[in-house]
């Protein structure tokens, strides 16, 4: 598709959670692929999976869930076939991940440099200095006054402070692929943009990939060029991002953004219904009971990913344009 | 910071206040004249005279007020009257022993701490398994061993059989205060132990444990760094009252060992119905459970950057 | 009720209640009459755990002994519960002069070791168990009082006790028939831990010899008259010593397990809990 090297490749990544009701793919089959100075916005509602996408990403699920099965290949490696403390190395140095709640990043009894310089440390051979000059010019990068900030406690920061200091955290050492899991979700508006500058400068200035999750489409048209849509633990929609915003596939997205007041003209329509159980999934389509457009084959047989003509995918049988409504699947 | 210090300070003095009236009053209501018990102590014949006189030195003859505050006086100046056995000072006879007592609680301290930080942290690193019940298991079986039983068996079966161990007495160096610290101590140990156990496991499903994960921080560090003195804060608090089970604790051990502390000297007094060095002791120990919460305190502010911020000194 | 310590606790418990209470129906021998051609014999069949250093039998002694500590400690609790819990209810519901002076002496008791503060108290009335059952009283009430009080704080401001309040109901009724039922069950457990410590400070008041007289038996006192033979004669502070231990043992396995029910948090894991239903914390 581009030319561009890919960094990231991820296929048929799976993670379970094991509960009473049963056993939960709360990522089911993800794949997507990145190229260096690219930025893939994952989106979903609540409880989707993106989440413990990003985490599967790090090899970080809480136990008792687990990753099952997939590739992640990040510089030619895969990553789940690492030691585990090879795959350490690999966190905070080439993968970086930011989280939602910056007050949650931050130990509350240490000082915001230390932090930073104890990364650059676990994965540098540098001297306090030079990591603490490492730290500063990070955090001069994203407008805040540096010297104050490293001295400083999370607790006496701002939120939005404390965000560009765990965004500064995280491209301290130059990552290949960033993560930002609703990093910006928590800050006004006028923060959100500041972040989402900052980020969108570095991602041009650096050779990094950034995975941008969020439930915000805006914030996510600010800075992605491509965008996934998942549901249920399932990519049900991916391309560029004009394409996805302006020609949706999937009833989803659709839905999506037609509940999204800076995207539809028109009437705001809320998605009906509720995302199902997914201790508890049907056959079907996992989108069915919430689909306006649902046939018989949605509720019998699971759609795939699909490759649209114009340039995108998506998984929903109305895709191919040729559902036969007593429920057989003509093959493309 | 100082001004917080005289602020806490000066809480504490209607505790102690509070604390040696009332020891005033129980020794007023309790049966036996001191006049008499004090020339019975001192071998003198009790004849109505030397009552008279006794009565007039010990200021027995004024009203339960008014003794109170001429104590109190003497008090402040340091002197707290003389004992009854001994006719000296009671200051002096405290601040002679002091010193063995505060080596004594200094010992136990740093055996529970030495046993509960090591101990607890595995048993949360081990949280689930064989070990961490077995742990449990023991906690509950050290914190129900009363102390003077433990260090009875400490001297039957440790002290005496390898025989370089000194049981009784102090002065032989740092080894004679190792059993009497492990007394003292092991209580307390497997009470911590658990304690820090339940808040490291605590801590380590705090979001910022995983976002250091994230970081590639070494385990060891995670644990050691970030969890380990997160975890610490709720049990400084505890040591306040812990200091009270030590100060009481070395009652106990200082008459095991033969430890010629204060303790000693007030289950002495208490057996002699010697009332002056009873009230200095309590005085004393009133006065040394308040320095060592406030102390406490202080270092609870160390560990914790946000206390002072709440109380806008930051 | 499915922790097994629980369950180990509470047949300790019993056991110990039955050996000493059924004490006159077991034991072989008089507690009490001293024979010293009989001293320090070994265990046999006449003495099945032996004689004292005055002949005495031991298992007699040792079955009278926990009689004497198990049936002290209940009347400590019992008589602290009948202070503490009462006058916590007033002060928290009546607040003002009661409260204030309740507080005050609150501070001070609670300022102070509580064996220091026993050891001072029994010391001036004079060695003696009635006197440590005094002091034991005396200095741990408070702390009854003062968790009841902070309990009734907080009902006062259910709906329960204001519609009670509207309704007329005197304060003596509310306090009897709304607040003392919901300030109980606490009260329950407090007391349940609150028993194996009682048994450490009379067995250690008794040991240091303020407590039981001889010839009195009492575990504590008992260990305290085998001091001079713990190496010639170990059993004779062994038996009482590891009595004293399973006791208390038997109530933090007690009191443990019914923290551990009581305690609600110990039972969910929320993260998993709040994921199935797609909740905030799976995104978080």
């Amino acid at each position: 598709m581009e030319n561009k090297k890919k960094t990231v490749t991820v296929k048929n990544l799976t993670t379970v959670f094991p509960t009473s009701r049963g056993l939960i793919k709360a990522a089911n089959e993800i794949s997507f692929s990145m190229s260096e100075g690219s930025c893939l916005a994952l989106i979903g509602e609540s409880g989707a999976g993106k989440s413990v996408t990003a985490l599967s990403l790090l090899r970080l699920v809480p136990p008792p869930g687990r990753i099952t099965g997939g590739e992640i290949i990040l510089d030619n490696q895969d990553l789940l076939k690492l030691g585990s403390a090879e795959m350490r190395r690999v966190r905070g140095d080439d993968l970086a991940l930011v989280f939602q709640d910056s007050l949650s990043t931050f130990n509350p009894v240490r000082p915001i440099g230390a932090h930073i310089c104890e990364t650059i440390n676990t994965h540098r051979r540098l001297s306090n200095g030079e990591a603490k000059e490492i730290a500063l010019g990070k955090m001069a990068d994203m407008g805040l006054p540096a010297e104050r900030v490293f001295k400083s406690f999370p607790f006496q920061l701002s939120g939005g402070m404390r965000q560009r200091a765990a965004l500064a955290m995280a491209l301290s050492l130059h990552p290949k692929l960033l993560i930002t899991d609703e990093a910006t979700t928590s800050l006004d508006v006028t923060l959100q943009a500041q972040v989402l500058h900052y980020l969108k400068k570095h991602l041009q200035d650096c050779c990094m990939s950034v995975l941008f999750i969020s439930h915000d489409l805006a914030a996510a048209a600010a800075v992605a060029d491509r965008v996934a849509v998942i549901y249920a633990g399932r990519i049900v929609e991916s391309g560029p991002l004009k394409e996805v915003f302006q020609k949706p596939l999937h009833p989803y997205t659709e839905a999506l953004i037609g509940s999204h007041p800076s995207f539809c003209s028109g009437t705001l329509e809320p998605i009906k219904g509720s995302p199902p159980d997914l201790a508890n999934l049907s056959a079907g389509c996992s989108f069915v009971s919430r689909c306006s457009k649902a046939s018989g084959i949605c509720h019998q047989i699971a759609p795939v990913l699909q490759e649209a003509p114009t340039g995108h995918q998506a998984a929903c049988h109305l895709l191919i344009g040729k559902v036969v409504d007593d429920g057989e699947v003509a093959v493309s | 910071m100082l001004k917080y210090l005289v602020k806490r300070l000066l809480t504490l003095v209607p505790v102690l206040l509070g604390v040696t009236f009332i020891t005033f009053i129980l020794i007023d209501i309790a049966p036996g004249d001191p006049a008499e018990i004090m020339l019975n102590r001192r071998d003198i014949e009790v004849t109505p005279e030397n009552l008279e006189r006794a009565r007039e030195a010990l200021g027995l003859d004024e009203p339960l007020p008014l003794r109170y505050i001429n104590w109190l006086q003497g008090a402040v100046r340091g002197d707290l009257g003389t004992s009854f056995t001994t006719g000296e000072p009671v200051t002096r006879e405290i601040i002679s022993r002091l010193p063995a007592t505060i080596e004594l609680a200094a010992g136990g301290l740093v055996v529970m701490l030495a046993l509960a930080l090591p101990l607890g942290t595995i048993a949360a690193l081990l949280r689930g398994t064989v070990g961490d019940h077995l742990g449990r298991l023991t906690a509950l079986v050290g914190a129900s061993i009363p102390s003077f039983y433990l260090g009875l068996l400490l001297i039957t079966y440790i002290a005496v059989p390898t025989a370089w161990i000194p049981v009784m007495g102090r002065g032989e160096g740092l080894i004679g205060l190792v059993l009497p610290s492990l007394t003292l101590g092991f209580g307390l140990a497997a009470t911590y132990a658990r304690l820090l156990r339940a808040n490291l496991l605590e801590v380590l499903q705090l979001d910022f444990i995983r976002s250091a994960r994230a970081r590639g921080l070494k385990e060891t560090v995670i644990i050691g760094n970030h969890a380990l003195r997160n975890a610490l804060i709720p049990v400084v608090t505890l040591l306040g009252i812990t200091m009270g089970h030590l100060l009481g604790g070395t009652v106990v051990v200082e008459r095991i060992f033969a430890w010629p502390g204060v303790g000693r000297l007030a289950v002495d007094a208490i057996f002699n119905r010697n009332f002056p060095v009873i009230q200095g002791y309590v005085l004393l120990m009133g006065v040394a459970f308040v320095f060592m919460n406030l102390l406490i305190d202080l270092s609870y502010r160390l560990l914790d950057p946000r206390v002072k911020m709440e109380e806008g000194e930051g | 009720m499915r922790d097994p310590l629980f369950l180990a606790g509470l047949i300790m418990i019993l056991l110990i209640f039955i050996a000493t209470m059924a004490a006159p129906l077991l034991a072989p021998h008089d507690p009490l009459p001293v024979s010293l051609p009989e001293r320090l014999q070994p265990a046999g069949d006449d003495y099945p755990l032996g004689t004292d250093s005055l002949g005495r039998c031991l298992l007699t002694r040792l079955l009278y002994g926990g009689r004497v500590t198990l049936q002290y400690s209940l009347s400590v609790l019992v008589i602290i519960v009948l202070i503490g819990v009462p006058v916590g209810l007033v002060a928290g519901y009546l607040g003002g002069l009661v409260d204030g002076l309740l507080m005050r002496l609150a501070d001070i008791v609670l300022a102070f070791p509580n064996l220091i503060l026993a050891l001072v108290v029994t010391g001036i009335l004079g060695p003696g168990l009635l006197n440590v059952l005094i002091a034991l009283a005396l200095v741990s009430w408070v702390q009854y009082a003062r968790v009841v009080r902070g309990m009734v704080l907080s009902l006062k401001q259910k709906e329960f006790v204001l519609a009670a309040r509207a309704a007329g109901t005197s304060p003596a009724g509310i306090i009897w028939d709304h607040l003392l039922p919901n300030v109980l069950p606490p009260v329950v457990v407090m007391a349940t831990l609150n028993l194996g410590r009682l048994v450490l400070a009379i067995s250690t008041l008794s040991f240091l010899g303020l407590g039981a007289q001889p010839p009195d038996p009492e575990w504590g006192a008992m260990i305290n008259e085998a001091r001079n033979y713990i190496v010639s004669q170990p059993q004779l502070m062994l038996y009482p010593g590891t009595a004293i231990a399973f006791t208390v043992l038997g109530f933090n396995l007690l009191g443990d397990g019914l923290r551990d029910v009581l305690d609600p948090q110990e039972f969910s894991r929320p993260w998993i809990h709040s994921f199935g239903k797609g909740g905030q914390k799976a995104s978080a």
